[in-house]
């Protein structure tokens, strides 16, 4: 008789966390056999076991670039999905706001930011960006704005934490402000949850 | 008081809100353990403390202007988090729950003043202001979801 596997939530999370610390030490591993510069490199560890590796702070930028770029077509998309003006014009207007923050990230390629390249290494980011699924054609409004709120949320992680490995003052400041942004964002699709989807239901 | 009348009136409230807000957060420190949760609300009562004098500049200085209907408007029921007064050991849980509600009704709150304002200045305080509790809520929501929610 066959017998099905169960395990707890905890479990799940435990094995998975040990799985993405051995996939990190296997590719430092690899690297170092390489003899790539493991020290000048930043690892981003994704929840779908994906893993990023970059050599500098310019390529960690232009994955932020890319984020932006991908919600801005995101909430574009949505804005133009959603029958109610003003949810429509909520969406809108972040996707305007970001586009002005990937103005400020390329300015910051423009700085030649120094950063803390252990504290880099030591973060674990974006690790749910990718697990949410926006490509989904028919999103209900409730789900849209779930979603968004996940994105929100994880972005504000993603630039505190750039924020705290910055060196140069200036790059701090800005990484500081982006991630402030994204809290109020958050927070704004938040309001619109309580209002409108939580009474409705 | 049971609704705003004046300009005043509400950055009145807003103030004592603040300071409120601040001696909240100075007591959680306190209490705290936790090295990091500890600095964090240290930090953000001071934060907190910073916002009095920027309202109290925009009270002091009556250039901020609003129609009268649009004071009407604002209502003071949206902005107040019941809080059991009598209740005096409540658990981190409950800490952080209070502390969400109050960071998102001051963000309401501001983010309200800045939309019915029409001098620019203070516009910017306010949306600054709405930005910084923002911040504030979301802060306490990861540490929620890391250490409550995991915990559960």
């Amino acid at each position: 008789m066959s017998r099905a596997l169960f395990l707890s939530p905890k479990s799940c999370k435990l094995l998975l966390s040990s799985f993405l610390l051995f996939c990190n030490l296997l590719i430092k591993l690899i690297l170092t056999f390489n003899e790539f510069d493991i020290s000048r490199s930043f690892i981003i560890m994704e929840k779908t076991c994906g893993m990023k590796i970059f050599r500098n702070f310019e390529e960690i930028l232009d994955y932020a670039i890319d984020k932006e770029m991908e919600e801005i077509e995101f909430y574009s998309n949505l804005a133009g999905r959603m029958d109610r003006k003003h949810v429509s014009v909520l969406f809108h207007n972040i996707a305007l706001e970001k586009t002005g923050r990937v103005l400020q990230l390329e300015n910051l390629k423009a700085l030649k930011a120094e950063f803390d390249t252990n504290d880099v290494q030591d973060m674990k980011l974006a690790g749910k960006m990718v697990d949410i699924d926006h490509q989904k054609s028919d999103l209900s409004y409730q789900e849209a704005l779930i979603l968004a709120m996940k994105r929100e949320k994880e972005k504000f992680k993603f630039y505190l934490e750039m924020s705290e490995c910055a060196i140069n003052e200036e790059c701090r400041i800005t990484f500081l402000n982006l991630a402030n942004d994204e809290a109020r964002q958050k927070l704004k699709f938040e309001i619109e949850y309580d209002e409108y989807v939580l009474i409705e239901n | 008081m049971k609704e705003f009348n004046s300009l005043d009136d509400i950055l009145d409230f807003a103030i004592n809100e603040e300071q409120m807000a601040a001696d909240f957060y100075t007591d959680l420190a306190a209490k705290m353990q936790n090295q990091e949760m500890k600095e964090i609300f240290e930090q953000y009562a001071l934060e907190e403390i910073g916002h009095r004098p920027k309202l109290e500049a925009i009270k002091k200085g009556k250039q901020y202007k609003v129609a009268e209907d649009k004071i009407v408007d604002l209502k003071i029921g949206d902005y107040l988090i019941d809080v059991d007064a009598e209740k005096t050991n409540i658990t981190y849980q409950e800490a952080l729950i209070l502390a969400m509600k109050k960071e998102k009704a001051a963000f309401k709150l501001y983010n309200d003043l800045a939309t019915i304002t029409t001098d620019m200045a203070s516009k910017k305080v306010f949306l600054m202001l709405a930005q910084e509790e923002a911040k504030h809520k979301l802060r306490f929501e990861i540490e929620y979801d890391n250490n409550i929610l995991t915990e559960n």
